[in-house]
């Protein structure tokens, strides 16, 4: 069979999947086009075949240090790949196709929660081939270091819960087994067989499933710090202790069944919770941030090629075009331009001359550049940022919830009024009255602490990532309530952060102009001249001859035997505004200017935050007059907008403010974020300030802090809600236990049901 | 009611069982990814047919 089979005549679904596409496509993805191709016309097939043959630039993968840098297994040749841009299901049946494209792939399994493609390969199987065909069916392939690999280690935790719960959920059902002929009515031996057997089916629970509730109560008794894990113990080990008091004493209060199915819903509640987090939260692009793994190491018998943990001081490395700089030296090269938006927040790359310093993590903007390596891995200016930022995430102050802080009193009061009634009651019967105290510590421990409030949490969390918004800690929603003080960053956050081409001088440029310009900036890699692209994408770019992009001055070509040039202009420009001549024949026909836009929801957005927080505040790295023109534009007072702070001096003026909010996004932001009771970064953030936001936004602009506002609100509405209705719920079960109106069986059935309350409220709330 | 010494041990020893082959299917990673197996049943296995016989075998088709 040759060529692709017409299947479906109908035009709005998709060739492969039948999903509905929009009029005029054929396939609704990439994934889909390519499978079909795939499957249907074997010369793709074999062109892709052949393809795997060949070289491609993830060549030094193959050799032994990087292999053995990323095998996951010492014996067999396995990899974990993180493939960028899975998408559908499409994507997984493409990717682990990938054996019938190369032969040496034994078996490819992709993990679709988090984007990643574990790979085997026999002996003879060539790493970098994987990762080009993996490439060639429109994925960007990052290979994962096994070793600090978090996929690994939330599987592990992941697993050690599920059978925490599978056990105590085992327990607690055979328990309601063995309980409802008690019940029912049942007295005698049997009925005391039946109560034993389910004291032996507790201690799987007491001594395996609520493990971790000891090590919290431990903690926050270490720590001094409240949580809600201590009454969770103190209400397990009670109902431990006054069932199996009551069971040698022949007393009818039993409660093993009812306490077993508390610590069964607890668990589950706490395994959805900390999935959501896990789920949304792996990014591997948090992990380094040196983008190049592979370095050229220049030696006097030529070049070669090292992983980032075998540069030495005083090695000779060569990087190129867009590479990042893995460690601190000095220039070699004549010149060059580099990208320190990772340290500085600058968002124009900087002239470097030759014998000045260069740091680790900024990117190079023009041809190879050679330099000295001086220092290495932590001692690097950027290690010891981040060094900084982990020292500084050890020391910030816990946050106590508010269901944290409730539990706390809700403690002290139980076992008050519990003491309180023993003494008094203890006059007219002893046992009465440690029976009917008891029963009351069992019955009040407050469900919607235990499991109402991570039930509620998780599944917001969940919706704030359906709307863009993802929220890495759960108590963001409480934090953002209580903030008073909000700081923008300028550059990138009330502004776009690209410097867009605005207007023309003298006049308006033509569209051959236009045409010629595009063509000379098409081979640089300057932000200008990729922000043109963008720009004028419905302009062909024309076809210049000889060009070649200078360093310090421009790009320059021919064009229909004139001579081109486009000149960053020496006259001043202010950051913010840049001005770019446009010569032709050594004759200067136009100048173009480009300035930073303020994003087109600022202004609206700011305002309505401006009614709802007590100060918002610009906080700008920036020295230029810029700021105060974004100041204005915003409405915001001078004495509310800070001009050139560094990012140690922003990190200060936060950690100075009491309740505060930073909204960033670049890497001289991160310190400030981590700092802010509540850190968000916008999208477009470096990696430096995602990884130590609380808040990551995926949608543009700033609109979507007004839906986490408005989020959070709902999430707290729906934990208040459920601790009134469950104080309530308690406080009359309470008074019940202590006058002694219920029974054992009352008690059974009220506990799940008030679960089951719970658990409803929650949901409608958060709908 | 002499049949509940032999009922009730069995009853335990089959839940037990279940258990441990819960905490077994665990350990094995079976529950590690409970969403990438749903998608892969859906895919179209008139390929993987021919393959998936001599999967070791490297071959060219």
């Amino acid at each position: 069979m040759t060529g692709p089979v017409q299947i479906s005549t109908e035009t709005n679904k998709c060739l492969h999947c039948n999903d509905k596409i929009a009029e005029g496509e054929v396939y609704c993805c990439q994934a889909c086009e390519l499978l079909y191709k795939v499957s249907h016309d074997w010369n793709f097939k074999s062109q892709l075949q052949q393809q795997s043959k060949k070289i491609n630039k993830y060549k030094y993968l193959d050799q032994p240090n990087f292999e053995k840098l990323y095998r996951v297994h010492d014996e067999q040749k396995s990899f974990l790949i993180y493939a960028n841009g899975m998408e559908c299901s499409s994507c997984v049946h493409l990717i682990e196709k990938l054996p019938e494209f190369y032969s040496e792939i034994v078996e490819a399994r992709v993990q679709f929660s988090n984007s990643t493609v574990y790979v085997s390969l026999t002996e003879a199987g060539s790493l970098s081939q994987v990762m080009g065909l993996i490439e060639e069916l429109g994925y960007k392939p990052k290979i994962l270091k096994a070793g600090e690999s978090v996929i690994k280690q939330h599987q592990l935790e992941n697993r050690k819960m599920l059978m925490r719960i599978g056990v105590a959920g085992a327990a607690a059902g055979n328990m309601m087994l063995y309980v409802i002929p008690i019940y029912s009515g049942l007295k005698g031996d049997l009925a005391e067989t039946f109560n034993w057997i389910c004291f032996f089916l507790f201690l799987p629970i007491l001594f395996y499933s609520a493990v971790p509730f000891y090590r919290g109560a431990w903690n926050s008794l270490k720590h001094k710090v409240i949580s809600v894990d201590l009454p969770i113990t103190i209400a397990l080990w009670f109902g431990f202790v006054v069932s199996t008091f009551n069971l040698v004493t022949k007393q009818p209060e039993v409660y093993f069944d009812s306490t077993a199915s508390f610590m069964f819903f607890i668990l589950l509640a706490r395994y959805l919770l900390k999935k959501v987090q896990q789920y949304y939260l792996f990014q591997p692009d948090f992990q380094d941030l040196i983008t190049n793994e592979k370095i050229e190491r220049v030696t006097l018998n030529g070049t070669e090629i090292i992983t980032a943990d075998e540069i030495k001081v005083g090695d000779f490395l060569m990087i190129h075009n867009q590479e990042s700089i893995p460690a601190d030296g000095v220039l070699e090269t004549e010149q060059c331009h580099l990208d320190l938006s990772l340290l500085t927040g600058e968002s124009l790359p900087q002239r470097t001359f030759k014998g000045m310093n260069v740091f680790a993590g900024t990117k190079v903007f023009s041809d190879s550049i050679l330099f000295e390596v001086k220092k290495v891995g932590a001692e690097t200016h950027l290690g010891q940022l981040l060094h900084k930022l982990k020292a500084s995430s050890d020391v910030k102050t816990k946050f106590a919830l508010l269901t944290d802080r409730l539990s706390q009193y809700l403690i002290a009061i139980v076992l008050l009024i519990a003491i309180g009634f023993f003494a008094i009651y203890a006059q007219y019967s002893f046992q009465e009255a440690l029976n009917r105290s008891l029963a009351l510590i069992v019955l009040a421990c407050p469900c919607a602490l235990a499991f109402g409030t991570p039930l509620a949490q998780g599944l917001a969390l969940r919706k704030a990532k359906k709307n863009g918004i993802i929220i890495k800690n759960p108590s963001v929603f409480e934090k953002i309530l209580t903030v008073q003080n909000l700081f923008f960053d300028k550059t990138g956050t009330l502004t776009e952060g690209q410097l867009r081409f605005t207007q023309s001088f003298p006049g308006d440029l033509t569209n051959e102009e236009k045409q010629i310009i595009l063509g000379l900036e098409n081979i640089s890699y300057h932000p200008i001249a990729q922000n043109l692209r963008m720009q004028w994408n419905d302009i062909l770019p024309a076809q210049i001859k000889r060009a070649k992009e200078n360093v310090s001055e421009g790009v320059e070509g021919y064009f229909n035997d004139d001579f081109y040039q486009l000149k960053s202009s020496s006259v001043s420009n202010d950051r913010g505004l840049m001005q770019v001549e446009f010569i032709k024949n050594y004759k200067r026909i136009a100048y173009l200017y480009f300035s930073d836009q303020i994003r087109h929801d600022s202004v609206e957005t700011v305002e309505i935050l401006k009614n709802r927080f007590q100060q918002v505040n610009i906080l700008s790295g920036d020295r230029s007059s810029e700021v105060a023109v974004i100041a204005k534009k915003v409405n915001l007072p001078p004495q509310q907008t800070y001009i050139g702070y560094s990012a140690e001096q922003k990190e200060k003026l936060i950690l100075s403010t009491s309740r505060s909010c930073m909204i960033g996004d670049g890497s001289n932001d991160a310190l400030a974020l981590q700092a802010a009771d509540v850190g968000i970064a916008v999208k477009g953030s470096t990696d430096l300030s995602l990884a130590h936001a609380d808040v990551y936004l995926t949608e543009s602009g700033l609109k979507p802090i007004l839906k986490l506002l408005s989020f959070a609100e709902k999430t707290q509405r729906t934990i208040k809600a459920n601790i009134a209705i469950s104080l309530i719920y308690n406080s009359i079960g309470g008074m019940l236990a202590l006058t002694g109106f219920i029974s054992p069986m009352l008690a059974a059935i009220l506990m799940p049901i008030s679960s089951l309350f719970l658990i409803l409220s929650t949901l409608w709330g958060l709908r | 009611m002499n049949i509940l010494i032999l009922v009730i041990p069995m009853s335990i020893a089959l839940g037990a069982g279940f258990v441990f082959a819960f905490l077994w299917a665990t350990n094995k990673g079976q529950f590690d990814d409970l969403e990438t197996p749903a998608l892969r049943i859906l895919s179209d296995d008139f390929i993987k047919k021919e393959k998936g016989m001599n999967e070791r075998t490297p071959s060219g088709k």
